[in-house]
């Protein structure tokens, strides 16, 4: 890890919000102050551009234009889902099963075949919008006219850590920050008790690469998202192991306040000790929101019953989904919401059941979630962003299972600002790669930061000796994808 | 159009495919059915290492590294010699060829390699695409200069052969993948065409040569030649304006500057900074009381604070130079080493697991490395000159010929262990399906990063794949860099971490502990199959007693699924298994009680025999180390970072603006031992000479970074022209002089600073002091930084006030467990790897999973090194103080202690609480708060039922968990 370096000399027109705090001698109160002047854009300028420190607080803060989305629920679909049998149908498949691809296919693990095998469900249109979706998604495709579909994704990696690591940060190494981490730190949080990024996995276990997924990489700790969890406490160390009896807390938390305030007392450093002193506050107000967010009782039966929480097949994800919107609906900016431990989309054998095992457990609390934040009407201020690592290949593997594929795969968007209904991009005969409107995890992450008024190409963070962004630009080349959204953005 | 070596290749075919008429193998035939199923999935639409197999021109062409067959010669074919020897296809895949398709290709061989029909280099349709798809593009906005003899930078686009031809940088146009292709990068920057040149493309032009990319499908055949001389892109001259840069600059030393404060001046040190202040009208801070002063230097040296005895010893020591006698003292403690190995670690990228370290249950032990990291600790206890500690990390296996070595001496093992620094990469090749040559140059790439910015502070990375944009590195010196390490990591015979060690002892020790173990194993094996004999019939009888509950209908049943393995069981026999299971379960000590009284002794009797065996076995341990595998490979520069595109060849050597003109190449140095290319000891002489003008440099910084806060040069992983200029270039300069010329030793270096009044002033200024305004950054040092205590010293400094810390150096590292929640906690199976208590430069060193608490207070995670940890404030920090479970349990240790220190008595408990966590006295207001504070939390505890006793343990312990969590606790003054 590195730090961004730190500014040189001050010039005479250069003036750091920490110099402005320490020259105006106001202390506490005034980093409230300058949060809101930089919020309400009134320093000179533009909230996201090259600020001369980097951010060091979770404060909300402009993009550097308008865009329809505020928050991000990213259903992270770890495993691999098969396009070819989930969204992009393809007759040439049944048509030649059973016979060699051409040219071969690039496989990544033992027991492959080189022969063509055809999906095992049926396709159908659906909605106004005609989108095709495989019969294992009944619940999805009720609202197909709400999903942006992108079938011509496409990865560079084959293994599944690689492929997670690509998709989240524009990397295949482990190092880079992830997007909920980008994203909290360019525009920081709506409510101040929360943290900006959570994050809901499985409480069985870690999806491959675990906290990979949701690290900050170079960027500060602060950015880095936080796990809760969806039984027991929610959050690490929020309370004691042994429970405190009343008023010990609060005695310990003014002793604390009061030992600082001595400490800070001709102490040039100030604001660094300064945040210290109100994390203390917030740390405590965040004991009582964070066990707010898990009491899913207040929730109608009606609400319950959509998400399946009275079924016990889906109830583990849909509490997983409805946490989600009632993180959203707080002012969290990104949550991220993992479909199970391990790699549940992963289908290498058995690939008929497997594949319909997960979507009966996920497939109606997703779209539950989405008819949720519509009717809440959150949908057009939230992005759903539902995506898998890669794609699985046209051929046989163990006989009746997929290997991986990174040259193609479908993910699936829904509400922000994405065109509602679309069905973007298309793949080879095979759909083994995508041909047609060719989309990168780069370009698709640049087009997600976009409609929350970002532009990819001016957030930078110095480390190493370069300016950072958070699609990686100068390697990956990183493109918007305008055709994707819904109405040509003003500013951008 | 030129002819290539694509024609060169086709025309011996030409004359073979006449034989095509004649009945015997060809590769349309026999071949290509067999390359289809089994070799397609790498060699087929994908290219690796270059080979393609799908068609015979493809094959003939061979791969990056030459030709793959010779026709009429299977012995003499490298694809023949690959796939009898069983090394192709990779055992992972399972696609193993049977020996019926072997004899088929070798066949085809023998004959000749005919194939039907000569296929056309392009498909028609494919050409057909090029002419209605592009051309009118090219031609429209290209031509006028790309349709020109000769055509700029080689690139000709009249053609579809000449466009995928490419440029003399190499292809421009990557099949299927038009974000790769370098044409379209260049169109739509807008840099193509040439500003003012000619008009630029259309969106819609530009989408156009998109759709003709991303749906192409060239075929095998085409290739560029590979070139031997450089373009001017990939080795732009140096400059004489590049080499003025300060830091491409030899240091030299400056006169000591006068001053007018000159009491001030105990060292050179003060006069540099004093000169700048002084120019400012400011000054040096007076000296940082006495306590402070000491916390200060205790934890820059040993990142320990003071006990109490030792507080005592120093302020009562009158003497005038007691504060030098303290840094002396202390640069002599073996926890100097530890501490600032610690800084060293984070440089090298330590780690104790192998691999990506993805999983959290899943923990990959790099077995041995702790030695590497043992040997950083005691090469800094001893004052080992930098010069040397960076030849022997670089080169120690070079520098003596430990391969034709007898036996080992202490000092060959320490010179292998130190190698160990080049084994940190992050290496996943351990694993088959992706020890491929991509994964292998990764390691390779990591290796450079990890010299050029710990060592050099220079991110050379950027030149992996173009000369550096801002700083003067040539591409081409990137892989001269890397191919010093090319012998050792040669990625053709490439050896998996598993596979990467030495013994420590020699090649004949260890074929002797070979042969005596080997004595050992047979009479062992016969004993332990007596052993099993003996027990069998009681096991069965056991078994049988436990199956009688079980219906009789299916009891055999049962009893032939249990007792088949496990692989090999059927569906039925599964479920009986796992039903059944925990019921018919023998214990070993179940079998133990059964055995009759003479068959007991009999046991008891071959097990003595066993283990007395078992203790003259004898062992060797693992270093983990890196040296040469063979002779040196051919290196080339592959064009941007590609190595599917490899370019000219390179030979070793440094950086070129870091060399004298014509000296950047780096040969076998003289003393170099044994059969190894002397690269890396080349590099080491490279990097240690007097006129290098970073390494020292770079050093000094770091230290003084570590000491002050800010280096002078406040990037220490950046001197290039992106980092921060030096605030005190003279300084600086001069530091690194003296650093040279006394040795390169670190100890000294760390006592010239420490005891420079500008170290030794203090921290806190009045209201109104004059460099608020002027210097409000404290750029020109008018006094002390603030310094957070970094992970690892918070938690050493938790479990030294509580007096628990374990002070034990070295060994294997302590392991880390976790529970359901993911939180990490130090333990682990091992008895002797269990020590919670243990510092945390100790502790499991996982790459993407420390423990949480360190995690939580921004120890690094480690992608290749860490040049400068961050320093973050969040919430999650304070929920840790507040509630961690060690933070807690400590508190309550303290609180035992201070309890026996200091008495019964509120104030002196309060005055003790201060002294262990913050190393000083409290004020009289202090003690009175923390009295309250005591008084107040005895009563919440009694108010909930709790015992007089209780309550004043509880609030003890509150009041101490309350201190580590302040503010001055967690930095340094």
């Amino acid at each position: 890890m590195h730090l961004p370096e730190s500014p040189q000399l001050p010039g005479p027109n250069s003036i750091s919000r920490r110099q402005l705090l320490a020259r105006s001698g106001l202390g506490f109160g005034s980093i409230a102050l300058a949060g809101l002047l930089d919020s309400e854009n009134l320093l000179g300028t533009p909230a996201l551009d090259k600020p001369g420190r980097p951010y060091m607080d979770l404060k909300p803060r402009k993009g550097h234009f308008p865009g329809p989305a505020k928050a991000v629920i990213q259903l992270v679909q770890n495993g691999g889902p098969s396009q070819m049998d989930l969204f992009d149908p393809k007759p040439e498949l049944t048509r030649r099963a059973g016979q060699p691809h051409p040219d071969g296919v690039e496989i990544h693990q033992p027991n492959n075949l080189n022969i063509l095998m055809p999906c095992p469900y049926e396709f159908k249109k659906h909605g106004q919008s005609g989108m095709e979706i495989a019969e294992v998604l009944p619940q999805l495709s009720g609202v197909a006219d709400e999903l942006c579909m992108v079938r011509s994704m496409y990865s560079v990696h084959n293994n599944h850590p690689e492929g997670l690591n690509n998709l989240l940060t524009s990397q295949i190494f482990p190092g880079r920050p992830v997007m909920g981490s980008w994203i909290s730190y360019a525009l920081g949080t709506e409510n101040q008790n929360l943290p900006a990024y959570v994050v809901l996995r499985a409480p069985e276990g870690y999806s491959v690469s675990g906290k990979i997924l949701w690290s900050s990489g170079w960027l500060p700790a602060l950015y880095q998202g936080v796990e809760f969890s969806s039984i027991g406490t929610p959050v690490h160390h929020l309370q004691q192991e042994v429970p405190l009896p009343p008023g010990v807390q609060r005695q310990s938390l003014d002793l604390l306040a009061r030992l600082n305030q001595r400490h800070l007392v001709h102490h040039p450093e100030t604001s660094e000790l300064e945040a210290r002193i109100q994390n203390y506050e917030l740390a405590a107000r965040m004991q009582l929101a964070a066990a707010d967010i898990l009491d899913l009782s207040r929730e109608s039966e009606a609400t319950r019953k959509m998400y399946g929480l009275d079924n016990p097949l889906t109830a583990p994800y849909a509490t997983r989904c409805l946490m989600a919107r009632r993180l959203v609906e707080s002012g969290v900016r990104f949550v991220q919401v993992f479909s199970g431990k391990g790699q549940p989309w992963d289908s290498h054998d058995n690939l008929k059941t497997n594949l319909a095992k997960i979507c009966a457990k996920t497939d109606q609390p997703t779209a539950a979630l989405i008819k949720d934040l519509k009717s809440r009407g959150l949908l057009e201020s939230t992005v759903i962003m539902w995506a898998g690592e890669f794609g699985r290949l046209p051929t046989t593997q163990n006989s009746d299972g997929r290997d991986h594929n990174r040259n193609a795969f479908t993910i699936l968007f829904a509400g922000g600002g994405f065109k509602p209904g679309l069905t973007y991009g298309a793949t080879d005969e095979f759909a083994y790669k995508a041909v047609e409107n060719r989309v990168s995890c780069p370009d698709m992450q640049a087009t997600l930061y976009r409609l929350l008024g970002i532009d990819h190409s001016r957030l930078t963070y110095r480390h190493g000796g370069r300016e950072e962004t958070p699609t990686n630009l100068a390697i990956t080349g990183a493109k918007v994808v305008d055709d994707l959204i819904e109405h040509p953005l003003p500013g951008a | 159009m030129r002819s290539g070596p694509v024609l060169q290749g086709a025309l011996p075919l030409l004359f073979c495919g006449v034989l095509a008429a004649a009945p015997g193998p060809t590769f349309e035939k026999d071949v290509l059915p067999i390359f289809t199923a089994h070799c397609f999935a790498c060699h087929g639409g994908t290219s690796m290492i270059g080979l393609d197999l799908r068609t015979a021109q493809s094959v003939m062409k061979g791969s990056h590294n030459g030709p793959v067959l010779v026709p009429g010669d299977s012995a003499e074919s490298l694809l023949y010699q690959k796939i009898s020897a069983r090394e192709m296809p990779p055992k992972a895949f399972t696609l193993d060829l049977s020996d019926a398709q072997i004899e088929t290709i070798k066949g085809w061989i023998e004959a000749g390699a005919p194939h039907e029909k000569v296929q056309p280099l392009l498909a028609a349709d494919q050409v057909e695409r090029f002419n209605h798809q592009a051309l009118p593009i090219f031609e429209a906005k290209c031509l006028a200069c790309h349709g020109q003899e000769p055509p700029p930078g080689g690139l000709d686009l009249r053609t579809l052969e000449a466009t995928l031809k490419g440029s003399e940088n190499g292809p421009v146009v990557v099949e299927g993948a038009s974000e790769l292709s370098i044409l379209i990068r260049m169109v739509s920057a807008g840099s193509m065409p040439p500003p003012g040149v000619g008009s630029p493309l259309t969106e819609e032009e530009i989408d156009g040569l998109r759709a003709w990319i991303d749906s192409s499908r060239f075929g095998p055949d085409l290739i560029t030649e590979e070139r031997e001389t450089f373009s001017l892109a990939e080795a732009p001259p140096i400059t004489g304006e590049d080499r003025n840069f300060w830091a491409y600059r030899k240091p030299v030393a400056a006169p000591v500057p006068r001053v007018k404060d000159r009491k001030q001046v105990r060292t050179p040190i003060d006069a540099f900074v004093l000169a700048r202040l002084e120019a400012k009208g400011l000054g040096i801070s007076p000296e940082e009381s006495r306590p402070t002063l000491m916390r200060r230097a205790y934890f820059d040296l040993i990142g320990l604070p003071p006990t109490p005895e030792e507080m005592e010893k120093f302020l009562s020591d009158s003497r005038s130079d007691a504060y030098e006698r303290l840094v002396n003292r202390l640069l002599e403690s073996p926890h100097y080493g530890e501490r600032w190995g610690r800084h060293w670690l984070d440089l090298m990228g330590y780690t104790d697991v192998t691999g990506f370290d993805n999983d959290l249950p899943i923990t990959n032990l790099f077995e041995g490395i702790w030695r590497y990291r043992d040997w950083v600790v005691e090469a800094l206890n001893q004052d080992k000159p930098y010069d040397r500690f960076l030849t022997e990390q670089l080169a120690g296996d070079e520098l003596v010929d430990w391969r034709s070595a007898r036996q080992y001496t202490p000092e060959t093992v320490r010179l292998l262990t130190a190698t160990g620094y080049m084994r940190s990469s992050m290496d996943r090749t351990d694993s088959d399906i992706v020890n491929l040559p991509g994964e292998r140059y990764s390691v390779i790439f990591d290796m450079v990063e990890r010299v050029s910015t710990g060592v050099m502070a220079l991110t050379v990375g950027c030149a992996r794949c173009h000369s550096h944009k801002f700083d003067p590195i040539p591409q081409r010196d990137y892989y001269r860099l890397m191919a010093v390490f090319t012998p050792a990591f040669n990625p053709m015979r490439w050896k998996q971490p598993k596979d990467r060690f030495l013994p420590d002892v020699s090649r004949a020790d260890q074929k002797d502990i070979e042969r005596h173990n080997a004595e050992i194993d047979a009479p062992q094996k016969k004993l332990k199959e007596k052993l099993t004999a003996l027990r069998k019939p009681y096991e069965e009888m056991l078994l049988d007693k436990k199956l009688e509950p079980i219906s009789h209908e299916i009891r055999s049943d049962v009893k032939t699924a249990w007792q088949m393995p496990e692989e090999k069981r059927d569906e039925i026999q599964k479920y009986l298994a796992e039903k059944f299971g925990t019921l018919l379960e023998v214990k070993p000590e179940e079998v133990d009680q059964a055995l009759s009284e003479e068959h007991k002794a009999e046991a008891a009797g071959f097990r003595k025999k066993i283990d007395t065996l078992e203790g003259y076995r004898r062992s060797f341990n693992r270093i983990e180390a890196l040296f040469d595998v063979g002779p040196p490979p051919v290196t080339r520069l592959l064009q941007r970072g590609d190595i599917e595109s490899p370019g000219p060849r390179v030979t070793p050597g440094g950086l070129a603006v870091l060399s004298p003109p014509g000296e950047e190449s780096i040969r076998r140095p003289e003393e170099t031992r044994g059969e190894t290319s002397g690269y890396r000891l080349g590099l080491a002489k490279w990097l240690t000479s007097r006129d290098h003008p970073l390494t020292a440099r770079v050093m000094v910084n770091r230290v003084w970074h570590h000491l002050m806060g800010r280096g002078i040069v406040a990037t220490p992983g950046n001197f290039g022209r992106n980092g921060s200029p030096p605030t005190h270039p003279e300084l600086l300069d001069w530091l690194a002089v003296d650093f040279m010329e006394n040795g390169w030793s670190v100890k000294r270096l760390i006592r010239t600073i420490m005891t420079s009044s500008v170290y030794r002033q203090a921290l806190r200024q009045p209201d109104g002091a004059p460099g608020e305004t002027v210097d409000p950054e404290n750029l020109l040092l008018w006094r002390m930084n603030l310094k957070r205590l970094e992970a690892e010293t918070l938690r050493d400094a938790i479990l030294a006030a509580s007096g628990r810390l374990d002070r034990s150096l070295g060994g294997t590292p302590a392991l880390l467990e976790f529970d359901a929640a993911g939180l990490q906690t130090v333990g682990g199976e091992e008895p002797d790897t269990r020590n919670p208590l243990r510092r945390s430069l100790y502790i499991l060193a996982r790459r993407n999973y420390p423990l949480n608490f360190l995690e939580a207070f921004d120890y690094p995670k480690v992608t290749v090194n860490c040049t400068r940890r961050v320093n973050s404030v969040t919430p999650i920090q304070s929920l840790t103080l507040m509630n961690d479970p060690f933070v807690v349990e400590e508190a309550g240790h303290l609180a035992r202690r201070v309890r026996d220190l200091a008495g019964e008595s509120p104030e002196d408990r309060v005055r003790m609480a201060y002294l262990l966590t913050l190393s000083r006295q409290p004020k009289p207001e202090e003690v009175r708060i923390g009295r309250d504070h005591l008084r107040k939390q005895e009563r919440n505890y009694r108010f909930a039922n709790a015992t007089p006793e209780k309550a004043s343990e509880a609030a003890l312990s509150n009041l101490c968990q309350t201190l580590f969590a302040t503010n001055e606790f967690l930095y340094l003054e």
